[in-house]
């Protein structure tokens, strides 16, 4: 990673540390998406997440 | 054509990076010379099954304090908004390496948005984040029909793969995924 990118997330995290933002809570409404229609059980959930995980492999 | 350029981004002036959610929130000039304050929240997905797996929403804050992710904006520097957001991913992701970010498909629009600006931006973002596709697919069974839900319906399964960079823009996944790199 360039150190200027670097940099650039360092300034996230220390804003993170001293902001406004604090124990704060999402502010919009947790709607299904459309991956919620091919996951219906825990099962499918942990396949589709071993399948996600070995693509960012190959 | 949106281009990503990890440099050009515009300052944020709050942020949270915690686990629960991630929040900024940063100015955009608008067309008309007013700076929109923008707000992007990154979120647990709302199903409970997928806890690896984020969602990411960004606009402008409406009458009732949360994010309007269907306003319509006119950027004076779209490039720089979307550099931003993708900014604030990355360092997401930079901290939580173990969590996924989703983008759904479902809407034409965004999905070609997404498709598009992963296809343009590859040589730039392969170096902080891996794209996954996912198509939705379903079995064909030996009596000719296919499989299907009690109710009828079709019974869709997920398919990620690597993000196939020959796949054109008329051909878009069903949902996106970005990763960190391993």
């Amino acid at each position: 990673m360039k150190p200027s990118i670097q940099k650039k997330i360092a300034q996230f995290k220390r804003l993170s540390e001293t902001g406004k933002f604090q124990a704060v809570t999402p502010s919009r409404t947790k709607a299904k998406d459309s991956l919620s229609i091919a996951i219906r059980s825990k099962k499918d959930a942990d396949i589709f997440i071993a399948e996600v995980r070995s693509a960012h492999k190959s | 054509m949106i281009g990503i350029n990890l440099e050009d981004t515009y300052e944020p002036v709050a942020a949270s990076l915690e686990r629960e959610v991630a929040v900024m929130e940063f100015y955009s000039p608008q067309r008309d010379g007013v700076d929109e304050l923008i707000k992007v929240e990154i979120i647990p997905h709302p199903d409970e099954l997928l806890p690896s797996v984020y969602n990411l929403a960004m606009g402008p804050l409406g009458a009732d304090g949360n994010i309007d992710d269907l306003a319509r904006l006119h950027h004076q520097n779209s490039n720089k908004f979307f550099s931003t957001i993708i900014l604030f991913s990355i360092a997401f992701l930079d901290e939580f390496p173990d969590l996924i970010i989703g983008l759904d498909g479902s809407n034409e629009v965004r999905a070609y948005l997404y498709h598009s600006m992963i296809l343009t931006n590859r040589n730039h973002l392969a170096d902080y984040l891996v794209f996954v596709g996912v198509d939705w697919y379903v079995k064909l069974l030996r009596n000719g029909d296919i499989e299907r839900m009690p109710g009828g319906q079709p019974y869709f399964k997920p398919r990620p793969e690597p993000f196939d960079f020959n796949r054109s823009r008329g051909d878009l996944y069903r949902y996106y995924l970005l990763q960190p790199l391993p």
